[in-house]
């Protein structure tokens, strides 16, 4: 099999100095805490007999233990802990996503380096492709670092293997999205600082805006309306793929996310009829792809699609 | 056929025109010149060579295959230096080479003896593993010429390539072109210094507001540029009737005179030299000597009017 040359030359740049590996340490380091935090919210807080509200926020003591936690939040510890676990990844790859991208074309065309690049055989689709698996790469260096991480779920169980299959989906492909976004915008941009501003911009919208626009506008009662931007997020895909078989784990997250869709039986047209995660992981990845056509099309000197 | 021909080519970036209807042809073998001050359209028409811009009109055939719609294939057969360029971070030289090598296809074991030879050719092979930003102006410039190298290009275009070289690097460099081009291989080499051209080029052509001015040798050049030319008068008498007939002549400008000897710049090319030789037998002068006084053709190309030369001129 013939290696695309971008790709291995981009990866041993990328991973030469210690700047890489100093930068997957501190993500490391910054999502174990986050997981060490979240299972210490799980196992202390949501616990048979456990005060509801945490004792060093003034309510409740030994003498006045408070009302029991809810059993269902106990039952769905190892969900709740495994949701967090992947919002929190998905969370994470938007913040390198752009970081990784920004300079992966702007970066050729200020040091011109680019022309000589488009000079060869290539073509523009491998060089194209070449940058993103590159970035992606990266993306997925930090998500396999991050497994043993996730391991803590199984203690508590109570996910299912095709919950995690969809979930881990939901994260390649929000990777892909936004590593062809990154590497587009690259592509049209001046310089790489334009471009990771602009990136940064997109993907923390999409991620994070779009699913406050949600939650910002249930208490006015427009969440009729607005639950359609639950489509642009994958944060709200995630929640839809653990939310699917698990009604428990529906009624507990009901206050912050609902499927936006009424499955009506035959209506197989309807947007609504299929589970937000699908359509979400099936519009990024449509994106993904024609993103990526059209980078080959703006770095192509000729100006063709491929 | 030659190998590459061009025909009518024009770049237009929004209202200025780059490069303004340009035709000429190299053959195998040989090399082309390209010379022309800054802003003539050198750059856009070595880049349109390179297939890295697309022309607004015309064509471009490089053995027989037109050079825009097969562009994948052509380039497999050039070998490009641009005139600014830059070099990767945190990358070796030799890991350089190698990843353009990959990127032309090359298998590694023919990918691996190519570069060691070309190191050596261009005098970096202490330098392989040291990386590329380290390297002074002129190594990086000659780290470019061994890159273009690299897939055995039957087609080397090379836009202002001696520019950051010292005089001895030149020496060599135009010593290896003089090789190549032995060895069968085309080349286009531009530069705003004729005197680079001069001495390794077979044919130049002359670059002014985008468009080509003149093309040919250098004798021919020298011979169509001698539109104003400097002469050699010595006579064995009548100096002062000499002088005079230079002073009422239309033709003559730049008199210089010290007793029986004569310089002045003749316009009017080899017509005028005649008239002014038979005004002066006419009046009576004893000529001992009349002739040019050897130019330069950079001087004659700094003195020469533009005016664009037709497609059927510039074919060899």
């Amino acid at each position: 099999m013939v290696m695309n040359p971008v790709l291995i030359h981009e990866l041993r740049a990328r991973m030469r100095g210690g700047q890489a590996y100093l930068l997957l340490m501190a993500i490391i380091l910054i999502f174990g805490g986050v997981t060490l935090a979240t299972f210490w919210s799980v196992t202390n807080v949501l616990r048979p007999n456990a005060p509801l509200t945490v004792p060093f926020a003034g309510a409740g003591n030994q003498a006045n233990p408070g009302p029991q936690i809810d059993r269902i939040l106990i039952a769905q510890r190892g969900a709740i802990f495994f949701l967090i676990m992947s919002l929190w990844a998905i969370i994470i790859a938007a913040l390198i996503v752009p970081g990784a991208t920004s300079g992966s074309i702007a970066r050729e065309r200020e040091t011109h380096t680019l022309p000589l690049l488009l000079g060869t055989p290539l073509s523009p689709l491998s060089v194209a492709v070449g940058k993103l698996l590159a970035a992606g790469s990266y993306v997925a260096l930090v998500g396999a670092a991050s497994v043993p991480l996730f391991i803590l779920v199984i203690m508590f169980g109570g996910i299912p293997p095709d919950q995690i299959v969809s979930v881990v989906l939901i994260f390649l492909v929000t990777t892909f999205a936004f590593t062809s976004l990154g590497v587009f915008i690259s592509s049209i941009s001046r310089n790489g600082l334009l471009a990771a501003l602009a990136t940064y911009g997109i993907v923390l919208a999409l991620t994070v805006g779009s699913y406050l626009v949600f939650l910002l506008s249930s208490p006015l009662n427009k969440a009729v309306n607005m639950k359609y931007t639950l489509y642009f997020s994958p944060l709200a895909a995630v929640m839809s793929a653990l939310t699917q078989t698990n009604s428990q784990l529906s009624t507990i997250l009901g206050q912050v996310f609902r499927e936006p869709g009424t499955r009506v039986a035959g209506e197989w047209w309807a947007l609504g009829h299929y589970p937000l995660w699908c359509i979400t992981t099936l519009a990024y990845l449509l994106a993904g792809v024609v993103l990526l056509l059209a980078t080959s099309r703006v770095i192509n000197p000729l100006r063709r699609w491929l | 056929m030659s190998y590459l021909e061009v025909r009518h080519l024009s770049k237009r970036y929004g209202r200025t025109n780059g490069v303004l209807d340009v035709s000429f042809d190299v053959d195998t073998g040989t090399v082309f010149g390209l010379a022309g001050p800054n802003g003539a359209g050198k750059s856009s028409l070595t880049r349109m060579l390179a297939t890295l811009v697309r022309p607004t009109k015309g064509q471009i055939t490089i053995d027989g295959l037109d050079a825009m719609r097969k562009a994948r294939t052509v380039r497999g057969w050039i070998g490009y230096v641009p005139d600014v360029f830059g070099l990767y971070e945190r990358t070796k030289v030799g890991e350089y080479l190698n990843f353009f090598g990959r990127c032309f296809g090359m298998p590694w074991r023919i990918r691996q003896s190519a570069i060691v030879e070309l190191l050596k050719l261009v005098d970096l092979y202490d330098f392989r593993f040291a990386d590329c930003q380290s390297l002074s102006r002129g190594q990086q410039q000659k780290l470019l010429i061994a890159r273009a190298l690299l897939n055995e290009p039957r087609l080397l275009v090379l836009d202002e390539p001696l520019t950051a070289l010292d005089s001895q690097s030149r020496l060599e460099m135009l010593e290896v072109l003089r090789e190549l081009a032995s060895m069968g291989k085309a080349i286009v080499m531009s530069s705003n210094a004729i005197g680079d051209l001069v001495d390794v080029c077979d044919r130049i052509g002359l670059m002014a507001a985008g468009q080509l001015t003149a093309v040919g040798t250098v004798p021919e050049l020298v011979r169509e540029l001698e539109v104003a030319h400097r002469m050699r008068l010595v006579v064995l008498q009548d100096a002062d009737v000499a002088l005079r007939v230079l002073n009422e002549s239309s033709d003559v400008t730049e008199v210089e005179a010290s007793r029986n000897w004569f310089s002045f710049t003749c316009h009017g090319g080899q017509a005028g030299q005649a008239q002014l030789l038979t005004q002066l037998i006419a009046a009576g002068v004893k000529v001992a000597q009349y002739a040019p006084m050897q130019q330069p053709l950079h001087e004659l190309v700094a003195s020469a009017p533009p005016t664009p030369v037709s497609p059927d001129q510039s074919r060899p």
